[in-house]
């Protein structure tokens, strides 16, 4: 059924634009983390968004939804800044921190919450377009 | 008696300007999902000239055409949808590759939702029609 197919096509781009936000988030609360387990400051992380195929008619354009595919670590180089105090300064008393970007964050954040806003109204486009079918049934 | 509601040319018409919108529907919240990922290319068909082929169909406009020889190239079948003449502006082209514009896809998601409520507004309103007639009928 159609009604179903734009949905779960929505749906796949609010849960990877979801996935995005959370990732920004992430990269907003570390951006001051000095350590991690993996060793080394935070490094920024984020989603490539690939093509998911769904099964549509044999012909004609073909209808996708979207997949998070893999989430990658930037291997920008991390911003330094010499503070002898601190615990994590190396030996020649500089510290390095996360090579997150707030303002590269927010702009992204933007960006994720009007895509994921876009897919909400294919959501109410579609349960409109249901709705109106559904009132042929209302003949007096 | 039935042929009132089967065969009615009005709400055949509309039951296939129906599906076509709910198909167009699908195109946009695929390239409303897709509109971050690299690569993709906007999809869509083009609306007005898919439903006159639908309702040329419909009508018998066309003569059926008949394959007396294997080699015969078939007509159309009702799956394929032509391609669009209202291509999205190469502007819109991000340096990854994506050509989705927001803007369109947003407009015309209005526009497909419209098209959609009248053609289902014709089928009622036949329908009002068609059970008016019945009752009348003593």
């Amino acid at each position: 059924m159609s009604f179903n197919q734009i949905n779960s096509i929505a749906s796949s781009g609010m849960a990877a634009q979801r996935l995005r936000v959370q990732l920004i988030a992430a990269n907003i609360a570390n951006s001051e983390t000095t350590k991690t387990p993996e060793g080394g400051p935070y490094r920024r992380k984020d989603a490539v968004f690939r093509v998911l195929p769904l099964g549509g008619p044999a012909s004609g354009p073909e209808t996708a939804g979207v997949q998070v595919s893999q989430v990658i670590s930037s291997n920008e180089p991390f911003t330094s800044k010499y503070d002898p105090s601190h615990p994590d300064a190396n030996a020649e008393g500089v510290v390095l921190y996360p090579n997150v970007n707030p303002v590269e964050e927010m702009v992204n954040l933007t960006e994720a919450s009007r895509a994921f806003e876009a897919n909400v109204s294919v959501v109410r486009a579609a349960r409109t377009m249901a709705l109106s079918a559904m009132d042929i049934l209302r003949v007096q | 008696m039935f042929d009132l509601i089967s065969a009615n040319p009005m709400i055949q018409a509309m039951d296939r300007s129906m599906s076509l919108a709910s198909r167009r529907t699908e195109l946009i919240a695929s390239n409303l999902a897709n509109i971050d990922t690299p690569g993709y290319r906007t999809q869509d068909f083009d609306f007005n000239t898919a439903l006159k082929a639908e309702l040329d169909k419909l009508d018998g406009h066309q003569a059926p055409l008949t394959r007396t020889d294997p080699r015969h190239m078939g007509t159309t079948s009702s799956n394929s949808l032509p391609t669009t003449t209202d291509p999205v502006a190469p502007a819109y082209e991000r340096n990854d590759g994506n050509d989705v514009s927001l803007d369109r896809e947003s407009m015309l998601l209005n526009r497909t939702q419209m098209n959609y409520q009248l053609s289902s507004n014709f089928v009622q309103a036949e329908l009002r029609k068609i059970t008016a007639l019945l009752r009348a009928t003593p």
